[in-house]
């Protein structure tokens, strides 16, 4: 179960009412990891994935901070998630 | 082009302080064609009266501000060109937006050229077709703020509109900015000093005409379409949400967690410390309300503050720019926001670029900690980095050239040769300028833009880097448009590949919205891309048939012409430089490389290459001059003894 570190800006921050948190997950992709967060503050996989598209936003961005290598934007939900990430929702 | 002028109100007003003579001159129609406006006629008043080697605190100098045709109608968002030579020697260009630029327009000029030096201090009063200079004796030493009120208070009419400079710019220090609203700041490469050289302490403006558009049906439907393009809901663009919520200074912690903050005088890219200072605590602690330039759909510029509490207590102004944030706050170390705010206060106040006050406090810290300074050399500060106390001190210590804020009011470039010591190891400029906020090595097509901008560093010129998300420009839409680019390349932002090509995309089209003029914020989603919209709301405002190409072409014009005008004054390919720290010093935390001289020279031959220059000296070829119908460049540079290939 990968042990992630989410920070929330702008938009998500509202959203969440917090800068940052831990989050122990079973899900293994970052699509998974927005079903879960959806559950805990409603709306906010829609942000990232309007329902009608099916596909990431144009206006949301979600970029990863990952050990051993240069941080990286996900343009794909089933990108993989792995112990130790960092995750900014922005 | 028919008699009847559309957009352009075809007015030049020339006032020479020396001889108190003014003028009112017809702009000639040719330029319009091949220049538009703004910072395109600029360039072209600028080349052609002001001459190599001068002093560019002289009488011989010229400041030049100008609009254009889009100027005063809801798509120009009010911004203003002032172009002037620098006391480096290259160009100096930057605007600002707000109020000033419309109202010029409605007092019936375009463009306004100062000439000439005046005994005392003076400012310009213009109230339509009536123009007087003043006197300005009572306000010389006045901050922007007293300035401001005092100038309306003299005319009676606080509905006027007033671009100044403050202590800053008449103490002639490096980086000086020209203001109005305030805070409303632009010029920083030069601008505010060569006014103070003027002794001209402002220019004050009351129009009371309009701009008469060419068709306003079409133009009112394109408007619509480019204001949707930036509503909060229908954009196709993830910065537009943000900033117009926020304002620019939202991406703060996104641009730390990338890696993309110059922390530390650029030692380090991201800032521990960033959550206690970033747009968010800004919003908790300071921000009141938005503020806007003239009909902007989405107030990207901030917003008004004021601190309450605490030892920067009574702190009010505005304007909390993303580089503002990242400048006050991690690039000098600094973890205390309240005191981000008040050097933002202070600069806009003293008239000071606050790009060039941070790189400056930033490259002093580091020389102290390093023991190249020393509190005998600092006025007894202790510099070190987070020592907001010590930043707030200098900077005003700068602005009145007191003790050793007078060596850092020489600018960076300057300080470390006066130095000495190895100093100049850690100076992060270009072209004798400052660099901005932009990151170097892990943007390499921002790289390029600020080191080859004519000016010294300046994203303005070529402002975004990127088109905001790769699903905006397919493959069809390039192939309509006529556009051969790689973006996937682009948006692999550590190679060499398709920069140069993507950049000189940039710098044609950014130059060209300059040339309308509107605000490098509207370049934004499908509408960075795909320029139609905006030739088409050129046509529709002057009457005129631009085509898509004939409008780049402008932008390509203008750039070469102040190219040819830094080549005249011995700018060449070796200024075009990337600061030894981004060439050697890598980024090990966020595993980024350095951008080495080698990697810099691939992208740098490509961009000379595409652009028509000279790939050992950047001196315009002869073709490309031709092909720009700029033949009168080639012959003037060939009278200055350069050798045009």
């Amino acid at each position: 179960m990968p042990l992630v570190h989410a920070k929330y800006t702008v938009f998500t921050l509202v959203m969440t009412g917090k800068y940052d948190e831990t989050i122990q997950t079973e899900e293994k992709t970052i699509g998974g990891l927005l079903d879960e967060l959806n559950k805990k503050y409603p709306g906010f996989k829609e942000v990232f994935i309007p329902p009608e598209y099916k596909i990431m936003n144009l206006r949301t961005m979600i970029t990863v901070k990952r050990v051993g290598m240069p941080p990286f934007g996900v343009v794909d939900p089933n990108t993989e998630i792995k112990d130790g990430d960092v995750i900014l929702f922005w | 082009m028919t008699g009847k002028l559309y957009g352009w109100k075809g007015r030049i007003l020339r006032v020479n302080l020396s001889s108190g003579k003014i003028l009112k001159q017809d702009l000639p129609k040719d330029w319009m064609r091949d220049y538009v406006g703004c910072r395109g006629i600029n360039a072209r008043i600028l080349y052609e009266e002001v001459k190599p080697g001068i002093d560019s605190f002289g009488p011989e100098n010229k400041l030049i501000f100008g609009t254009g045709p889009l100027e005063g109608t809801p798509i120009g968002m009010g911004r203003v060109s002032i172009t002037t030579r620098s006391d480096r020697g290259c160009i100096a260009e930057g605007g600002f937006g707000g109020f000033w630029g419309p109202e010029l327009k409605y007092a019936g000029y375009d463009y306004v050229i100062v000439e000439g030096v005046s005994e005392k201090p003076c400012y310009i009063w213009i109230d339509d077709d009536n123009v007087e200079i003043r006197s300005a004796e009572h306000i010389w030493g006045k901050d922007t703020f007293d300035t401001d009120r005092m100038i309306k208070e003299e005319v009676g009419d606080f509905n006027i509109q007033v671009a100044y400079i403050g202590p800053a710019g008449e103490n002639l220090v490096h980086s000086s900015l020209v203001l109005t609203d305030l805070c409303r700041g632009g010029g920083r490469s030069g601008c505010g000093e060569v006014m103070g050289s003027k002794k001209l302490k402002a220019i004050a403006v009351r129009g009371t005409g309009g701009v008469q558009i060419a068709d306003p049906e079409e133009y009112g439907k394109l408007w619509n379409q480019i204001f949707q393009a930036h509503d909060h809901y229908n954009t196709d663009d993830h910065y537009v949400p943000i900033y117009s919520v926020w304002g620019s200074c939202g991406m703060t912690r996104m641009f730390s967690f990338t890696g993309s903050l110059q922390t530390r005088n650029a030692q380090e890219a991201e800032f521990y410390r960033i959550d206690d200072v970033c747009a968010e605590k800004y919003f908790e602690k300071y921000a009141l309300r938005g503020t806007a330039c003239f009909c902007c759909p989405y107030a990207a510029e901030g917003k008004w503050h004021e601190v309450r509490d605490g030892e920067y207590a009574g702190t009010k102004g505005k304007n909390m720019w993303a580089g503002s944030n990242f400048a006050f706050t991690a690039l000098i170390g600094n973890a205390n926001l309240a005191a981000a705010v008040k050097l933002v206060d202070e600069c806009n106040r003293l008239g000071m670029d606050q790009y060039f006050v941070a790189y400056s406090i930033a490259w002093a810290m580091e020389c102290y900690e390093k023991g190249i300074l020393t509190k005998q050399d600092t006025d007894g500060l202790e510099l070190n980095f987070g020592n907001h106390r010590a930043a707030v001190e200098l900077a005003e210590k700068i602005a009145y050239r007191k003790g050793f804020g007078g060596i850092l009011a020489l600018g960076v470039e300057k300080a470390s040769q006066k130095i000495g010591r190895g100093s100049d190891r850690y100076k992060l400029t270009v072209k004798g300028l400052e660099l901005e906020m932009m990151p170097w090595r892990n943007l390499y097509q921002a790289a390029l833009g600020n080191a080859t901008s004519e000016t010294g560093p300046d994203h303005t010129k070529w402002y975004p880097p990127y088109p905001s998300n790769p699903r905006i420009a397919t493959p069809e839409l390039l192939k309509e448009l006529g556009l051969d680019l790689d973006l996937k390349s682009v948006f692999n932002t550590r190679t060499t590949d398709g920069k140069a090509k993507f950049m000189k995309f940039r710098y044609d089209s950014t130059t060209f919205i300059e040339c309308l003029p509107s605000c490098v914020y509207m370049i934004r989603g499908r509408l960075g891309i795909d320029f139609r919209p905006w030739v088409k709301i050129l046509n529709a405002s002057t009457g005129l048939d631009f085509t898509l190409g004939e409008a780049l072409e402008v932008g390509a014009r203008v750039v070469t012409l102040e190219r040819s005008f830094i080549v005249r004054e011995g700018y060449r390919r070796v200024h075009d430089s990337v600061p030894r720290r981004m060439r050697e010093e890598p980024l090990g935390a966020q595993f980024y490389e350095p951008l080495t001289q080698q990697k810099f020279d691939i992208m740098l031959d490509e961009y000379y290459e595409l652009q028509g220059w000279d790939r050992e000296t950047s001196i315009p070829t002869l073709r490309r001059l031709k092909e720009l119908r700029l033949e009168y460049v080639a012959e003037d540079l060939k009278k200055h003894g350069l050798e045009v290939k």
